[in-house]
Order: C-alpha cells, then structure tokens, then sequence
C-alpha cells in the first residue's frame, strides 16, 4: 500500500462530517450540559443532595474516579509497553488509546472535585505558599494521587502530541480548509528532516520507557487510597497489582468499544483488522484472569485472616444487602470473558463488543462494590447503614462524565488522525519500499 | 435531711464556688426578671455590671421540667442562658441533670412560644368560627379581671377553677390566697403522672397517702416492679446518681438489682436479671415474695401478730399459686424472696420499688399494697422506704378528681377556667374528653408559655415566663428547698405567672386584695422566705440570739440555688384496717382477653408529652430502639409475625376506647402479648417540632379510673391489631443491637473480677518513637457499669457545643450530627439460668481522640492533627471536606455537614458564643470541649497555679447522673483519669487496630458465671 | 556564503535518497538535509547515525525531580510541624511516592524540552518545507553547495532517480 494511499485514507476521516455525527455530538454535549447543571445544584445546595448514608461517605463519585483513570490504563500501555515489546499490530489502535486515555484522565480529574464537601477550595489541595501559610499533608494517599494523576496528564498529553505532530504536519500540507491554520500552528513548523525525525525518535522511546513504570505506578497509588486505610475490606496489600490489572482490563474493553464503531463509521477494515482485535481481545482475557485471582485471594485471606471483621465484611459483600451487585460483578468481570477462550466468540467483531461492554459494566461495578459495601459495614455494628441510594444528581453528574468523554473523543476523531498516519506507512507502506527494515531505533 | 446537710456541708469545690460568685444575689437579679417588655437583648448601652461580654455569668436556679425540683446552674453569655447544668450543691440531683433537664433552653427558646397575648373573636357567629388575636396586656388582663368580676360579685367565685401542675412553695401559697380573695375558686393540682396507686397502697398500710422517698444508697438488693425509677419515676437524677453510688463493686460485692416489668425499661436494661411478666401480675409476684418470707420466717422486724395477719391476708398467693398467672417460676420467686429477705444483713438493707406504669393496671392499688408489704416484713418501711422526706406529689390531684371535674364543666358548673402550663386535653384519656368538656366552659383562659392542646381551646391567653425567667421556689420533697431565679431577660413579651394573678386579683377590688400579698411575686418570695428562715443558735458570748441577717442569708440561698430545713424521722407500722381488705382478690389480673394488651409507658424524653417539642429531645435517639422522630407500636417479632406485619408498617391499633394508626417497631423484649407505645407523641397542636409526629396511645386508654385509687389505667387496655399496607418507618439510628462478638462492650463476671482473673494487658507495637506530650494529655474514662444510656451527655454536648439538629429525613439516612452517641449492644442471657434474659450494654461513643489517630494521616489538607495535649483536633476552616478521615475512623465518631444548620429563630440565641459555627461541607466531631479545657487552664493560669484535676470536665461529663464519665489530665498520675485507666476493667475500644485511645473504658461488671 | 546554492532532489523512494545522499556527502560536494514522511534508517546510515543527546535532558530532569520530591515535602513539614497519625514528621515512605512520580513528570518535561531544542522547534516564522509532498509520501534530499559543484550534484542527483530537481539560491 503506498504512502499516498495511506494519507489520503486517514486524512479522509477529516472531511466534514455529516448529519449522524453532528447528532451524535449534540446528545453528548446535552449529556454534559445536565451533568453540569447537577453540579452546580450540589455546589450550592450541599453534598446533602447526593444519596450518601452515614457511614458510606464515599459513593458514585469515587467510583466514577476510579473507573475512568482506570479507562486511562490501556492508552498507555498499548502506545508504550506494546511499542517496547514491539508489537507492531498495537499501531492501529494506538493513537485512539493514547487520545482516549487523555479524555479519560481529565474526565477522572473532575470528580475528586464534584465529590469534595468545599469544592470551591479543591485548590488547597496544591501545594503552593499561600496566606494560610499552611502546606499540604504529604502523607495522604489524596495528596499522592494529586501528584500521580496530574503527572500522567502531563506524560499522556506529551506523549498524545508527540506522536501526532508528524501528521498534524501532514494535515497542514494537505487540509485546505480554514483548519489548516489550526495545524500550522499545532505542527509547530514540523519538516520532517532527518535531524527532527532523530530527536523525535529519541524521546518517543524515551516517553515509552517512562510512561511504562508510571502507568504501574498511578493505579497502585489510586489503589492505595484505600489500600492506606484501615477498612476491612481496603486494607489489602494487593490492591496495587489488582487495580493495575483491572485498570488495564477495563481500559482495553473501553478501546474496544470506542474502535468498534469508528473503524465500521470511517471505513478503516483495512487498517484496523480482526487481526488487531483478536490480540485485544486476549490481553483482555489475560488481565480478567488476573483480577479473577485477585477477587479469589481477597476471598482467601478473609477467611484465612481469622479477624472477624475482615470476615464479616467479606461474608457481607457476598451475602449482604449488597450480594447483588457483588454477583453482577462477577459474572461480568470473570465469567463472561471466559468466552474469550473461544477464537470464534472473540474474533467476531458483534460478541466481542458485547463483552466489552459487560466488562466496562462489570469493572463499574467492581468500584462500587469495594467502596460502598465495605464502608456500609465496619468495625462497629451500631454503624451499619441501610442500602446507599443514588440520587438523580449522582446519576446525572455521573452521565454527564460519559457526555464530556465522548463529546471530547468525537471532537478529536474529526479534527485529528485518528489512526497514526507516520506509523501505518511505516508498517503498512514497507510493500511499497525497497528496504524492509525496520526504522524504529532501539528506544533508549 | 441526711443529704440536705451533708451536701451543704462538704466542701464547697473551688469551681463550683466561682460558678456560684458568678450569681451576683438579689439585686442583679431583679434587673434581669424586671417585667417591662423585654428590649434587644445585647448589646447593652450601659451594661449591668454582673455582665461582662465574653465571660460567662452563672446563675443557680430550679429546673421546671417535671416535678421532681433538680437544682440547676445556668449559664448565661451576654445575657443569654447558653446552658444548663445540674447544681453540685443541690440535694436533689447533686451535680447531674437529666435530658429533659438540659432542653430546657430550648423551652426557653422555643419558636412556637406564645410571644403576646391573644384574645378570641368570634368571626362568624353562624358557625362559631373564631380566631385567637394578638390584643396589648392591658385589655387581656381586664378581660380577665372583668370575667372574675361578674363571678365574683355574682357569689358565683366557687364556680372558677384554676388548674396548675402540682406547685409548691411559694407559688402554692399565692395561688391558695388567689383561689380565695378571688371568693373560694377551685383550685386543682394536676400532675398526670401523680402516682395515685402508691399513694393509696401506703394509705391503706401504714395510714399516709405519701409518695415516700426511696434511699438506694442503702439498697443491697433492689427488686423495681415496673419503676423506671432512671427515667421519669419521681425524681429520676437523684435516683440514678444513688444507685448508680450504691451499685459500684465494693469489697468484692455489688448490690444486687432485679427488674419485674412486662416490657424492657432503660431502667430494667441495667439491671443484673429481667424478668418479663404478664401486666397486672407484678402484684401477686411481690405477694408470693412475702408469702414466702413469712412463710420461711424470715420477716424482719415485724411486731409478733402482725406476721400471723400478714400471713391470713396474702393466703393463697403462694408461689406455687401465682407461678402460672405471673409466668413466674415458683422457684425463681423464692430465691427472690429469700435474696430480699436475707436476715443475715439485717432490716432495712433491701428495696422494693413499685411504679411507673409497670404497676398501674386495674389492680395497681393492690400490687403497690402488696410491695409495700414486702418491703415492711424486710424492715425497710421507714428505713430504705422514707417517708420522713416524702415527695410533695402526695398532695396532687388524682385523675379522677379531674374526671370529676370535666363532668362538672359539662354540666355547666364550671363557669370560668383558668389553665395554667398543665395540657389535659393531650394527657388524660381521650375517652374521657376533657376537651369535650373544656369546650363547654364559657370563659378559658391560658396561662402558659406554650401553645398545646389545651391552650389551643383558652379564650385567652396570658402568655407566662418559662421556668428559667421566673422568680420562685419549689418543694419536691420534704426538706429540701429550691430557690429558682430568673437568668435572664424575658425572650418574648410575657409575665411571670405570680404576678399576673396578683395584678388581677388586687383589680378585683379592696377586699380581695386584702387577702392578696400586698407587692409583687418577687417580694412576696422574700418575704416568705423571710418568715422561712430558722433563727441562728444562741452566740456562744450572748445568751440573746442575735437578729437574724436576711440579706446575707437569701443571697446564700440564691447563691446555693436553696436550702434545706431538718425533717422529724417518720417511723410507719400497718394499721389494722388493711386487714379487712381481701388483697390477693384484688391482685388478680383482669382475664386476658383475644387481644393484645397494651402497655402505654411514660418517654424518657418527653415524659407525659411536654417534651415533645424540644427539636433535641425529637433528635436524640431513644436509648433503647434508637428510635429518633416519632413513636411507634413496638411489637415482639413473634407478635409482628403472627399479625403479619413487618418493621415500619402501619397497624391499626384499636382497643374499646379509641384508634391510632401506628408504625411497627420490633422489640423483642416484651412479655409475651404484650404491645408497648411510648407517651408523649401524637401531638395535634404542640409547635412545628411535635404537631403531627408519632403515635398517641393516651387516645386508647379507658376513661374509667382506677378503682381504688383514682388513677388512671396505663396499662392493661386490651387492643387489636390490623396491619394496613402503608409502611412509614421511624427513623433508627441503631439497626442491630448484636457486636457479633467484636467485644466493642466488654464486661467482666463480678466473681471473675474478684479473682483478679481481668483482661490481658493490651500489648502496644509500633514503629515509631510515641510523640510526647510535654504539659497535659487529656484523656477519659468511662465506666460501662455506671452508665445506664439515659442519653443526658448527649444533650449536654448538643447544647455546650451547638449540634444542629437535622430533622427525620436526614436521620433516615444516618445523617445525625451528634458527637456522642450511645451504643446498644444485647447480649444473650443464658438460657436455663437466672440470667436467660438480656444482657445489655451501653457503650457511650465519642472521638477517642487516639494518639496514632487513623483520621489524621489521610487529611491532604492537615484539617485534622494532633496537639501536644493529646487532643484530635479539627479546624473547620482548612476542611475541604474530602470525608477520607470519616472512613478511616473506625469508630464512625466523625459527622459531616451535609447542608449548612439552620436554627429557627430564636434557638440561635442559645448558642455557645465559644463554640464555632460549622458551614455545609466541613467535617465536625468531638474536641472534648475544647473550649472548656481552655476555660480551666485560663482560670488556673490567672490564679498562677498549674491545672488542678476536676478544674476542666467537658459537658457530657459534667452531665452524668451516673458519674460514669470521667475526665482529666493522663499526665497526672494521682489524677482520677489515670487511675482509672489503669484500672483492672480497664479496656479500649479495638485496641488492636494500636490507634491508642485517649478513651478507656471499663468493663461492665455482670453477675453472669 | 551568499553565493551558495541549494539543490532540491525529490524522490519517491525514501532508498534512493540515502544512496543520493551518502555519495554527495562521501564527495564533500555540499551540506546535506532530507526531507522524509517517515523516520528512514537508510537515511540516517547515510548521514551518519549520531545518538540524540535528549537522553541527558531527561537524565537531569529525573534526578532534578527525584531531589525535589524529597527537599520539598521535608521542608514543608519542617516549615509548620504538625503531627499527624502518631508518625515522625519527616516519614520517608509516603514521600517516595512524591518523589517517584517528579521523577518521572521532570525527566518527561526535561525530554520534551530537549526534543524542541535540538529540532529547532517550533518554528514559528521559518520557511515552510520545500515541498508539500514530504509530508505525504515522497522523500527529498536538499544540497547545498558552491556554484561550481552544481553540476556535479545535479549528475548525482539524477544518477539516484530524483523524480524532481529544482535549484534555489540559498
């Protein structure tokens, strides 16, 4: 396939979109617009009108949290580690992850914010020298996440830019409408000569080489808001590997989700194929075994603790007030993936969808049921609380996220390659060149 | 006597005298209780020199809350009452004060209180309809006066009646001249829980119609029929203080306490063994006792003679006989017998205790004659049972005396009424319809401070002072005199009721005021205490006694809050007339019937319903179903079943008399048919807080009194449940009452105690050096045995520290703001033993205030930290509210502001000018009053000396009647905080998490092998 | 020099470039910059493979963030005391988690920053590429050189199969 081929079939998906699009875009935007007014009505009204029960003090919101920087996981790891251990058929999927992961972060940096009793002062959580001459406590597992989560921002968006300034410099020379100014200005005055393509080469491995280890770390330490605790229930040194398995877990059902419909809407069969899927699909069989072992373990140690409190919050989880959704979850994140094992169930586009969806449900739900039930039944039985309800302005913040999600990730698709142009010539476009060999230099 | 002095005699602590300084005598006083309309409060132009802006004043006064008189001292900050605490110095309660008691203020305060007078116009003739106008109290009282007039002078003054709650002193003696000079009105003393039967049982056994006084000091073994004698008997602090003194473990002994009662009191919570019987059976229990005693010959002083009656009257009611009725074994009740009648320690050592509702079926009179006998042939008559210092209720009216009444009212008799603070129409039967009657007086008027039932009939009303703006004395009990000031200015436009009645008796003309005390109530309290005072003994110098110095003595007597006056001993014996009564014919229950039978007990919190609109009392969780905002129909699960209803769900509860619809609330201990609805709810017009909330069960009592005595039938009425398919569930802040063995509560056998066979020392590992606490580390202990969860700390904290109260719905999500909260937990009794009933513990639950506190290291906003006091402290206003610190406490003592408090106006004025005002979103908890540690240490610091133990005691501490709760500085090994922690039933609370409490606790000490 | 010249061959094979280059650069005939839509190995061989000195930017700014996240917690414990937990002020183990992920935001700063040095990034007001097609699928190779080497680099030019030569004052 030659190179023209290739730029001219990405570049494509950039044309004006048509009326489906725009629909699509409106429900999102709307979606968003009453997440926010729900926001507001909190803000000024109190947390009062969110459902929380004493004890439960944590609910959707933190769920929320953790479910999209856990979204935020497979970006990475496909555009980092896959690229370190060289699997060349991440290529395809690559640029939606990484844009994916930058929407899911922001979006997850939002709800520590709606959550918090003063959000007005979510500010003091940043260290800076301010007029109450008070810094912040280091030793918080909030103050942690603080740190980790803006951190990868900052890689994730770098590494995002990084990989796309090579083709928004393509799009400059070939976009004629007004956009083009847009990606003059974006391209930073790419060329492409050999001295850029060099430095650029450098540090795209040395991006992979540090998003790896911080991909790890940032689930370990959201894990450890509540591993640092004292609840049965979160007090477990295995959450870290847990929740990075689940993370990534979720992460590559929600990169399914996404690519499904894209690759049918902007007719990308040859770039994106049942090829990429397929391997999708395993490393999401792998990580639901591994979360599989994880629930086991917990499980284990529980019972195996002898405390009664352990035991009694894991019996609880099982057969207490809130059994159902803890079955729900299991059925989603352990047994419906077990299909996978079928080559025909996860090469077929439909079904493999379909679990996927299961798992985005099912890794949902995973959240809740750590947080809410283990807090609904403590150390002091006087303390146990009835059944946390959402209310509507839960439900409605909690939609909105999924509106600015996807509204960010709509916009994108239309004003930016959302397959790596560079590299599908590189992978793709080697038929058209004499030197098979391979460009990519040894990352770092 | 014997307290009286003794209290007054014991050295007077240093800061309790600077309370008492804080009470400026007479003159300040005056100011403060001045009758003029009231003006702003502060800030003052010129201000009164006894007010001195941001440092409290305190005024000793009298608590007007139920009958019982407990002596208070109110604080007051720039002239607003901001707190009131039980009187150190007073012989009553001595220190502690009751829940009730401390919501006072919020009687003060109330929003719906009748700010000016109101008369009624008729708006429509044709229907009657009429409306209640605010008029000025110049032609209110001529209204009145001109009523009187016509009466009067018509020779028809016999045809006024005055209706008041059971006065005493002085306002007694004004109100008796009142009736008079006014030409002979009627006047009632209605109390309704007056406790008729025991009245009548001691008339007929010992010849007084007297509610003596129980001495629990000296009760080695305790058999309560039916008292909750903690709750609402009588004089529940002084009693809960006593008792909880005599039951403290004492040379390797405790005093033994046997509870007899159809339904679990609070009171039967605490004690060793509870047994649940039938209702109207308690009497034939107490007989069967003394059939044994005089059978087995271990009656103590008992004339020769006697005992042979004794024997011929309780003929038949042996053990054996009344085990079926009673449900009793007859094994249990010998044991019972001889453990009451053990000779070994001689007369007068044992008690039994029979009222409360327990005992006031259709036989009440009868079993109260029966227990009386039991304590006469223990030769506790006169002895444990004192009538030397008899309570004054003796004196109120019966039931049936206002039953009689109402059928005169109907019957046009009644031409004129005056009611004054006491609400019939809510608190006798409703069968009985004094409303009904009411209706029929021509001419109503109201002197009270609320708007309830009653006043809402009055075709005036004359709005009064609350107890803490009034002048006055009062006389609970024989020997003890409570001297009541104002503390601060009148809130609304009203008078003090004395002098109302002055004003409209002297208008009546020249010859009624001639029998009228010339001034005003304040001087005529004067100068009866006056007459009162006892004449010095002869100096040693001169054999005249010298003049008496009233001054001197009366701001003595304010200062102290009273005084006390000897009382002659009184020595009781049986008089012969009780032997042609057929007792054990008239202990026999009434025949059970289909039904249910119903049990209507008096509420711990709103006693006959007077309480019902104090936001606190509505808020603070019932202390045994922790049941907030409402009352409902408690059932046994068994009972639910079998009429297929489940917790939360409406049942029509209708008995021959009356219907009410009632939420289920499951109690498992009720004896077995038995139904169980709490006084005190079911308001129809009572103030925003009570109108409409709960259940009445007044409304299915019969009217028809007890026979013998006259009162009424609270218990015994037969009902009928049919559940409805609405369910309205009371909010509960407790859901299950079982610790699954997580020994939160802890107790230890009393024989395992004195075996010194305690708990393992608590081992303490960590990584890290201990913080030190260079000058104080504040800690607490708290004694499980002591406590008996009367919820009074609770409301001491919710005033000292401005707790908002979030109303039901919010409560329906656990969403209380409380501090402190008392923990339920019921242990299985075991089965077979004598100890198969429940086994509770109260576990009050406050911020540990640890010193690896969990909270404090997962705040990113350093919102909460430690002090080198060792205190957790919490600054509101670095909160982000971020609730991490919430779940990292495994004790759940952190609240969080949901919405921003609202106190409706005027409740703000009562709150702690020292306490912050906490905004929607923060996090709030404990500080162990903070504030009052720094008060002590300032107090100290300006009489340059280090911190003396017992100079800082936080509110709840403070407010124990139980003296369960004690605080101070660990650092002080003499301290009594220290030693107690190092007590052997010294215990904390999940130790092993290593949080390192500042709390200890100590272990509940139970009888149980 | 401003009589150098620049020389622009265009090919669609980014091969036939490297060949282009390398002579031209064995020949010392002029300075040599490719153009290409894609990072080319053969290119790179034919330049002179040179390791890019980002690996320092990123080497400080990891150490730079690494110290930071330690200095700067310890200093703000010590700055107002506050004891927290029972634990010593200065509580090493939570910091590592600061200092972990500093490390980790400074050394990724410290690369982007290098990267935009040495590629001469962004270039704000320099002339575009030479041609649109660089971006899209062909390679090119631009000399510059004397005047007199012009037809020597022209000859190599087409020798390689430059689909395209244009000549320009430098």
């Amino acid at each position: 396939m030659s190179f023209a081929k290739i730029n001219d079939d990405i570049l494509r998906t950039l044309r004006p979109p048509g009326a489906v699009y725009y629909v699509g875009l409106a429900l999102t935007l709307a979606a968003f617009a009453v997440g926010t007014l729900a926001f507001l009505h909190q803000a000024r009204t109190g947390m009062g009108v969110a459902g929380y029960e004493h004890p439960i003090l944590w609910g959707i919101y933190i769920t929320n949290f953790v479910f999209w920087v856990g979204i935020a996981h497979s970006g990475t790891l496909i555009s980092a580690v896959l690229f370190l251990f060289r699997a060349r058929w991440r290529t395809a999927v690559a640029r939606a992850a990484e844009a994916m992961t930058v929407f899911a972060v922001l979006t997850a940096a939002l709800f520590p914010i709606i959550h918090i009793g003063r959000p007005w002062f979510f500010y003091w959580l940043i260290p800076y020298p301010n007029e109450r001459q008070l810094w912040v406590n280091f030793r918080s597992p909030l103050v942690w996440d603080l740190f980790a989560i803006s951190t990868y921002l900052t890689v994730s968006v770098m590494f995002l830019y990084l990989g796309l300034m090579p083709d928004i410099a393509a799009a400059r020379d070939k976009i004629t409408d007004w956009r083009r100014h847009v990606y003059r200005v974006l391209s930073l005055g790419w060329l492409g000569t050999d001295r850029q393509w060099r430095h650029y080469m450098a540090l795209y491995g040395f991006f992979a080489a540090l998003a790896t280890p911080l991909v790890v770390s940032v689930h370990s330490v959201v894990s450890w808001d509540f591993a640092m605790s004292i609840l049965p229930g979160w007090h477990s040194t295995i959450f870290a590997p847990y929740f990075v398995a689940g993370a990534i877990f979720s992460g590559i059902a929600m990169v399914i989700t996404l690519l499904v419909p894209m690759r049918r809407i902007f007719k990308l069969e040859h770039y994106i194929t049942v090829h990429h899927f397929e391997n999708l699909a395993k490393l999401m069989l792998m990580t639901s075994l591994i979360v599989s072992y994880a629930y086991a373990v917990e499980f284990f140690i529980a019972w195996y603790s002898g405390s009664p409190f352990e035991q009694g919050t894991f019996y609880d989880r099982m057969f207490g007030q809130y059994w159902a959704y803890s079955w729900m979850m299991f059925t989603c994140n352990v047994f419906v993936p077990l299909l996978l094992f079928s080559k025909a169930i996860r090469t077929n586009l439909r079904t493999l969808f379909i679990i996927a969806i299961f798992v985005n449900i099912g890794m949902w739900l995973e959240r809740y049921v750590i947080i809410v039930s283990s807090l609904s039944h403590d150390f002091d039985p006087a303390n146990w609380s009835g059944v946390y309800s959402p209310t509507w302005v839960e439900v409605a913040i909690t939609i909105g996220a999924f509106g600015l999600f996807f509204t960010l990730f709509l916009l994108f698709v239309k004003n930016f390659p959302a397959i790596s142009i560079t590299e599908m010539k590189e992978t793709m476009g080697r038929s058209a060149q004499a030197d098979p060999a391979s460009s990519w230099p040894d990352p770092v | 006597m014997k307290q009286g002095t003794s209290s007054l005699i014991e050295v007077v602590e240093r800061r309790t005298f600077l309370k008492m300084l804080g009470s400026t005598g007479p003159a300040a006083a005056i100011a403060a209780c001045s009758p003029v309309p009231p003006e702003k409060i502060i800030p003052f132009l010129i201000p009164p020199e006894d007010v001195i802006p941001g440092v409290a004043t305190w005024y000793a006064s009298v608590c007007g809350e139920c009958p019982a008189g407990c002596g208070t001292l109110v604080r007051t900050r720039e002239g607003r009452a901001v707190k009131v605490e039980g009187n150190p110095e007073h012989p009553v309660n001595r220190g502690g004060l009751c829940i009730r008691g401390q919501s006072s203020l919020q009687g003060l305060y109330n929003p719906d209180r009748i700010a000016a007078p109101q008369r009624r116009r008729v708006t429509d003739e044709a229907t009657g309809r009429s409306v209640l106008e605010p008029v000025a109290w110049a032609d209110a009282q001529q209204t009145l006066i001109d009523r009187l007039q016509t009466l009067r002078d018509a020779g028809r003054g016999d045809r006024i009646v005055i209706i008041t709650p059971a006065l005493t002193g002085t306002m007694a003696t004004l109100v008796a001249a009142w009736a008079n000079a006014v030409g002979g009105a009627r006047w009632i003393r209605y109390e309704p829980f007056a406790h008729e039967p025991i009245r009548r049982a001691n008339a007929r056994v010992f010849g007084r119609a007297d509610l003596p006084h129980y001495d629990f000091t000296r009760a080695d073994v305790l058999i309560s029929f039916g008292a909750d004698f903690l709750e609402t008997f009588d004089s529940p602090v002084g009693y809960a203080r006593d008792h909880a003194g005599q039951r403290r473990v004492r040379n390797g002994e405790k005093a033994r306490f046997v509870q007899i009662e159809p339904r679990l009191s609070m009171t039967g919570a605490s004690a060793d063994v509870w047994h649940a019987v039938r209702p109207e059976t308690e009497g034939l229990v107490a007989a069967a006792m003394v059939h044994t005693i005089v059978d087995e010959g271990r009656a103590q002083g008992v004339p020769d003679g006697v005992i042979e009656q004794i024997a011929a009257l309780i003929d038949g009611a042996s053990p054996d006989q009344v085990a079926g009725t009673t449900g009793l074994d007859a094994d249990t009740i010998r044991e019972l017998a001889r453990a009451f009648s053990d000779t070994t320690r001689g007369p007068g050592r044992t008690l039994a205790v029979g009222g409360g509702v327990g005992v006031s079926g259709s036989n009440a009179t009868a079993a109260q004659v029966a227990i009386a006998l039991l304590n006469y042939v223990a030769g506790n008559s006169g002895a444990t049972v004192d009538f030397s210092s008899a309570s004054t209720l003796s004196s109120a009216a019966t039931y049936a005396d206002m039953r009689d009444l109402a059928d005169q009212m109907r019957s046009g008799e009644v031409e004129l009424a005056i009611v004054h603070n006491v609400n019939p129409v809510f608190t006798m039967p409703h069968a009985a319809d004094f409303g009904g009657a009411l209706a029929e007086v021509p001419f109503v008027a109201s002197l009270s401070s609320l708007p309830d039932e009653t006043t809402a009939q009055a075709d005036l009303l004359l709005p009064t002072h609350t107890a803490l703006e009034s002048w006055g004395d009062s006389n609970p009990r024989h020997g003890v005199l409570g001297l009541m000031q104002p503390v601060m200015q009148p809130v609304f436009d009203t008078q003090h009721a004395g002098d109302l009645l002055l004003e409209v008796g002297r208008a009546l003309g020249d010859d009624a005021a001639a029998g009228l005390p010339r001034r005003g109530f304040y001087r005529f309290l004067r100068d009866e205490w006056e007459r009162m005072q006892p004449t010095p003994a002869p100096g040693p110098e001169s054999a005249e006694p010298e003049a008496p110095d009233f001054e001197a003595y009366w701001a003595d007597a304010l200062r102290r809050g009273g005084t006390t006056v000897p009382v002659d001993p009184v020595t009781v014996e049986v008089i012969q007339e009780l032997f042609e009564t057929d007792l054990v014919g008239d202990l026999a229950p009434t025949a059970a019937g289909p039904g249910y039978t119903l049990v209507a007990y008096p509420s711990l919190h709103f006693f006959d319903g007077r309480g019902a609109n104090r936001p606190w009392l509505q808020e603070i969780p019932e202390p045994l179903l922790k049941t907030t905002w409402g009352t409902g129909i408690e059932m046994t699960p068994d009972t639910a079943q079998s009429i297929g209803a489940d917790e939360g769900q409406l049942v029509a509860v209708a008995s021959d008399h009356g219907q009410v619809d009632a939420s289920v609330i499951i109690n498992p201990h009720l004896a077995d048919g038995v139904v169980a609805i709490a006084i005190g709810q079911g308001h129809t017009n009572f103030g925003r807080y009570a109108t409409g909330r709960g259940v009445n069960p007044i409304a299915l009592l019969d009217a028809e009194p007890e026979t013998a005595s006259g009162g009424v039938r609270w218990a015994g009425t037969e009902v009928t449940l049919t559940p409805r398919d609405l369910t309205r569930p009371i909010p509960r802040l407790q859901r299950t009452f079982d610790q699954e063995g997580r020994g939160l509560a802890q107790s230890v056998s009393l024989a395992a105690l004195v075996a010194g066979e305690v708990h393992p020392e608590e081992q303490h590992f960590s990584l890290h050096a201990d913080h030190d606490h260079p000058v104080h580390q504040w800690g607490m202990a708290i004694d499980l045995d002591a406590c008996n969860g009367c919820n009074a700390c609770v409301a001491a904290c919710y005033a000292e520290n401005n707790i908002p109260v979030v109303g039901a719905d919010e409560m329906r999500r656990g969403r209380t703001l409380s501090w402190l909260r008392i923990e339920r937990f019921v242990e299985p009794g075991e089965p077979g033993t004598e100890h198969a009933g429940p086994d509770n513990r109260f576990l009050p639950m406050l911020c540990q205030h640890c010193d690896h506190a969990p909270c404090e290291t997962v705040c990113p906003v350093f919102a909460t930290y430690h002090t080198d006091e060792g205190l957790n402290a919490q600054i509101y206003n670095r909160c982000v509210g971020t609730r991490y610190c919430s779940n990292n406490c495994p004790y759940k003592v952190r609240r969080f502001n949901w919405f921003t408090p609202e106190f409706d106006a005027p409740l703000q004025l009562q709150l702690n000018p020292d306490v912050t005002g906490r905004s929607a979103g923060v996090m709030e908890k404990c500080s162990f009053c903070v504030q009052r540690i720094q008060d002590g240490k300032e107090v100290a610091r300006d009489e340059n000396r280090p911190v003396r133990d017992g100079d800082v005691s936080p509110a709840c501490a403070q407010s124990c009647p139980a003296q369960a709760i004690v605080f101070g500085d660990l650092n002080d090994p003499a301290s009594r905080v220290s030693q107690l922690s190092d007590d052997a039933r010294g215990y904390h609370v999940l130790h092993d998490l290593n949080t390192r409490p500042a709390v200890t606790y100590l272990k509940k000490v139970t009888r149980n092998p | 020099m401003s009589d150098r010249v620049e020389i622009l061959g265009i090919y669609d094979r980014g091969t036939q470039a490297a060949v282009c280059a390398g002579a031209i650069l064995d020949q010392g005939l002029g300075d040599v910059v490719t153009y290409s839509p894609v990072p080319d190995h053969a290119l790179d061989h034919a330049l002179g493979v040179r390791v890019s000195p980002i690996r320092l930017f990123v080497l400080i700014g990891g150490l730079l963030g690494c110290a930071t996240g330690f200095i700067f917690p310890i200093y703000t414990v010590l700055d107002w005391p506050l004891i927290t937990g029972g634990k010593p002020l200065i509580s090493i183990p939570p910091f590592v988690v600061i200092a972990f992920e500093l490390m980790i935001l400074f050394a990724a700063l410290g690369g982007m920053a290098g990267f935009l040095l040495l590629s001469r990034l962004p270039r704000v007001r320099g002339r575009p590429a030479p041609d649109r097609r660089f971006t899209n699928n062909m390679t090119g190779v631009s000399v510059t050189c004397a005047p007199e080497q012009v037809a020597e680099v022209r000859a190599c030019l087409e020798r390689t199969g430059a689909s395209e030569i244009r000549e320009e004052a430098a």
